[in-house]
């Protein structure tokens, strides 16, 4: 993969002041972000594995971007709808924690593409398992082949939601089916 | 799930049938075959390895050890397959039954309506009607011929008597007298100088 001439350049691994000048840094970011993590197919990291990664440290020009402007930059791609912060604990205490999911595709991309899928080979009305949608050999040249199974099920929440899918659960030792409709 | 906007309370009636729990055991089921037979031909692929390079450094006994399981692997294998063959089989019969018991249950359907229209026409009703209508046909043509007849009988006359006087009304007078000898000459001679036109020579 081919980073941006930006990557190079030692200031863009600090917070830029200037608004301006900042806001064409995220711009760069998010796109460098987005572009990384969908050639290297990765769905979730954790933001402190992730600082010492090449995305967010530079060692040629031997710079490396803060724990606080990776935040500032995936709060960017979550307010773009390409990322989310991972949750501790549920309802009220819940509470932020250092992983974060990114949508190279959104989620609502995401199941978009699926239900493409499933309309383009007859599956209305058929049940799947988890496995035969994402893990299988059948599907090794969607784009959804070894898709992060949380960001799976949270596509096809919003299916469920448009009532083009029913998520099934038979035990808690089973992955659930999914219905499509 | 912190994206969903509202609307989640309202559980709307699930669409999943008992068939579509059965299927997804069946899939599951398949599944965990698939995953196996994935993981013993790894095993194959890496003991084959191994057995050469303890061919290679001598150790005849370990290979050859190793090669008997391969064996085992490789039947192993085959069993799987037999089996993912009846599950797909099961679960292709049980999608396809399905889809059957659908056509039925529409092919019911619409026994059931085309019955209830045959019912609300009984052919008793339909013999009244079509008394009805023969009586109604009937009627129409004796009002046809009543008004026919009579307006053929008035008419006519009436016609004859038109007629009459088109004919009067358009013949010169028949003349009274006798035509006297001048006035006839005088004709013939308009009617020959008439004729004689000159000609010019060529």
């Amino acid at each position: 993969m081919e980073f941006p001439w930006q990557y190079n350049f030692p200031p863009f691994f600090t917070l830029q002041p200037n608004e301006d000048t900042k806001r064409k840094q995220l711009d760069a970011w998010s796109d460098l972000v987005l572009a990384y993590c969908k050639f290297n197919r990765i769905f979730q990291f954790d933001v402190n594995e992730m600082q010492t990664s090449e995305l967010f440290s530079n060692k040629k020009i031997d710079r490396k971007c803060s724990l606080d402007l990776i935040c500032v930059i995936i709060d960017e791609l979550v307010g773009r709808n390409k990322a989310e912060w991972q949750m501790h604990g549920i309802g009220k205490n819940s509470r932020r924690n250092n992983k974060c999911f990114i949508y190279w595709n959104a989620l609502d991309e995401w199941a978009r593409i699926i239900y493409d899928y499933v309309v383009k080979n007859g599956l209305q009305n058929t049940v799947c398992t988890i496995y035969e949608l994402i893990d299988s050999e059948e599907v090794k040249k969607e784009p959804f082949y070894r898709l992060d199974r949380q960001i799976f099920l949270k596509s096809i929440k919003i299916l469920e939601n448009s009532r083009k899918a029913e998520l099934i659960h038979l035990d808690d030792e089973n992955e659930p089916g999914i219905k499509f409709f | 799930m912190g994206i969903s906007f509202g609307k989640k309370k309202s559980a709307p009636t699930s669409r999943v049938t008992e068939q579509d729990k059965a299927i997804l055991q069946l899939k599951q089921m398949r599944d965990k075959l698939k995953q196996y037979r994935n993981k013993i031909e790894t095993k194959l692929v890496n003991e084959r390895e191994i057995a050469k390079e303890l061919v290679k450094s001598g150790k005849l006994d370990k290979a050859k050890l190793l090669l008997k399981k391969k064996r085992f692997y490789e039947n192993n294998i085959a069993k799987t397959d037999q089996s993912l063959d009846n599950l797909d089989q099961m679960i292709t019969n049980l999608e396809y039954t399905q889809i059957e018991h659908k056509v039925v249950e529409c092919l019911k359907v619409g026994n059931e309506s085309l019955k209830n229209l045959h019912e609300m026409l009984t052919i008793d009703q339909i013999e009244d009607i079509m008394d009805d209508t023969k009586e109604a046909i009937e009627h129409q043509r004796q009002i046809d011929e009543l008004l026919g007849n009579q307006l053929n009988e008035e008419s006519l006359d009436e016609i004859n008597q038109e007629l009459e006087e088109i004919i009067a009304s358009s013949m010169p007078e028949v003349p009274t007298h006798e035509i006297n000898q001048k006035v006839k000459e005088k004709v013939k001679e308009k009617e020959t100088s008439r004729a004689r036109v000159p000609v010019m020579a060529d």
